[in-house]
């Protein structure tokens, strides 16, 4: 690996953005990507695309941007997109199909006011005749049970909700800008799906962002900072054998075989990680990964951030914008951009020492179970 | 002149035709669950067998006995049906032949409901249709 390199980031303003639509904020975060890597826009011929949260369709930003499109397609696998449409760019690039493919998301779930798990479509679901709803749901069944088997509490993923909160709250780019949280804030926060609570879960807000992926090679002709991919691990739970929950409660199988295949891929080890962007849809997905990508014991997390660790500033950053819970809810883009930027040193507050490699992760939904995600990205 | 009942209706389970047994069998008031032909193991459907792979299953009476593997409870309402139900549990069951059945647990106080709590299946009417719920056993 490191044949192929992410050329260009394009990351439009996120939040409340009254007015905007899905397909403008994706055009937009790709005409901000040509411009940061100083590529013609006829240059890039493809286009994957992630719809938004609530299904808005992204497709037609690749005409609105001009692109020289000769391949485009939708990809979704919840938040695990992002890194696997670096994996499909590569095929297309490996294949000879492409030179130059643009990966992008944009949502206006916030304006729109999406109810996640709400609606009629939902009703369809198999969980519906039971009454189960929401990806928080799942995450709320998968929380009781990490708090049964390692005699944790709310408070403790409180923890991870502060840790979260004090990086966004220092990135003027972030929908949590200036807004702190103590821990007594999250555990005033009502319970939505016993036992998750209103800030167990991330943020729903506007936002779009791009990347165009293409080989090591060309992107050094070009304007930005290559960031190289070294590796990509995915893994796929066989949850969801029971009518309508994908539980988590496969996690620290499903998730450390998807490190395992990352590390394996990239030649390299936790040891060699300066920065994590762990997806952050709950505060439960981060414990889990924490404890299953090794930096902690299992049901450890809550200790290790109480112990300083997490912080930016400290050996082992992670999440560094916030992410999910306080930057913006871009699915798996959000951790995606916030590590190309650290490599490149362009994360302003919150940056990390001069990181060398990044890891991210991605974690969804799929119709099969849960879907998880890695990758190892580097500069040199 | 009857009043109209205009609560909203429960949303319908999902029916397949891997599954449709076992629907039928819970309007019937029996319990069932597909087996293996090659290895044995127990699904909620006729599909492929997640242990071996195999593809010939047999729908057999079940015990309906299971433990609470992990339940939540839903604090606000997605669904107009569901929401006359707030606050209201959703359970993951582990049944005793080993498939997770995904239901509500019934006639308990909702302080005495925890991980590990013995259960059975019974049948029992759901708006128009009939439901697979967990009773403490």
């Amino acid at each position: 690996m490191g044949k192929y390199a992410i050329a260009a980031l394009g990351v439009t303003q996120q939040g409340k953005l009254p007015g905007s639509t899905s397909e403008g904020l994706a055009a937009e975060a790709v005409d901000l990507a040509l411009t940061d890597a100083g590529l013609p826009r006829r240059d890039v011929d493809g286009y994957i695309f992630q719809p938004g949260i609530g299904g808005q369709n992204n497709g037609r930003a690749a005409t609105r941007s001009a692109l020289g499109t000769g391949v485009v397609f939708e990809m979704q696998s919840g938040g695990a997109t992002a890194i696997l449409a670096l994996a499909a760019a590569i095929g297309l690039l490996e294949s000879g199909a492409c030179r130059y493919v643009a990966i992008a998301h944009g949502t206006n779930a916030r304006s729109r006011q999406v109810n996640v798990g709400g609606g009629k479509r939902s009703a369809r679901d198999p969980g519906a005749f039971f009454g189960m709803f929401s990806p928080a749901a799942r995450a709320a069944m998968a929380t009781r049970s990490y708090f049964a088997r390692y005699g944790r509490e709310s408070k403790d993923l409180g923890e991870i909700a502060v840790a979260l909160r004090r990086h966004g709250e220092l990135r003027p780019d972030a929908a949590m800008y200036g807004r702190s949280m103590a821990l007594s804030d999250h555990q005033d926060s009502p319970f939505v799906v016993e036992p998750i609570r209103k800030y167990d879960a991330c943020l729903i807000t506007d936002g779009g962002a791009a990347l165009v992926v293409t080989t090591t090679e060309r992107a050094r002709d070009l304007d930005a900072t290559p960031v190289l991919i070294e590796g990509i691990g995915a893994t796929h739970s066989t949850g969801g054998r029971y009518f309508g929950a994908h539980e988590w409660g496969d996690a620290d199988i499903t998730l450390g075989a998807s490190a395992t295949s990352a590390f394996e891929s990239a030649g390299m080890s936790l040891s060699d990680i300066d920065v994590f962007e762990f997806y952050d849809a709950f505060t439960i997905l981060v414990a889990q990964q924490l404890e299953a990508y090794g930096l902690c014991g299992p049901g450890e997390a809550a200790d290790w951030i109480r112990d300083g660790n997490f912080r930016y500033d400290s050996p082992k950053p992670c999440n560094t914008s916030g992410t999910e819970h306080s930057w913006s809810y871009l699915q798996g883009f959000t951790h995606l951009s916030e590590a190309v930027r650290q490599l490149r040193g362009q994360a302003g507050p919150t940056q990390v020492d001069h990181p060398r490699t990044a890891l991210v992760t991605g974690i969804g939904t799929t119709d099969a179970g849960n879907s998880h995600a890695t990758a190892i990205l580097t500069v040199q | 002149m009857t009043e109209t009942d205009t609560t909203p209706a429960v949303p319908a389970p999902v029916v397949t035709p891997e599954n449709e047994r076992f629907w039928q069998g819970v309007d019937n008031g029996q319990f069932l669950l597909a087996q293996c032909l090659r290895c044995g193991a127990f699904d909620l459907a006729a599909q492929a067998c997640v242990a071996c792979g195999g593809t010939e299953r047999d729908w057999v009476e079940a015990s309906g006995l299971g433990t609470v593997k992990s339940f939540v409870v839903f604090q606000r309402a997605y669904n107009d049906y569901w929401a006359t139900r707030v606050p209201y549990n959703v359970s993951v069951i582990t049944l005793d032949e080993g498939p997770e059945l995904l239901t509500n647990i019934e006639d308990v106080d909702p302080a005495d409901v925890r991980i590990g709590l013995p259960v059975r299946i019974v049948c029992r009417p759901r708006g128009e249709f009939t439901a697979p719920v967990a009773i403490p056993r």
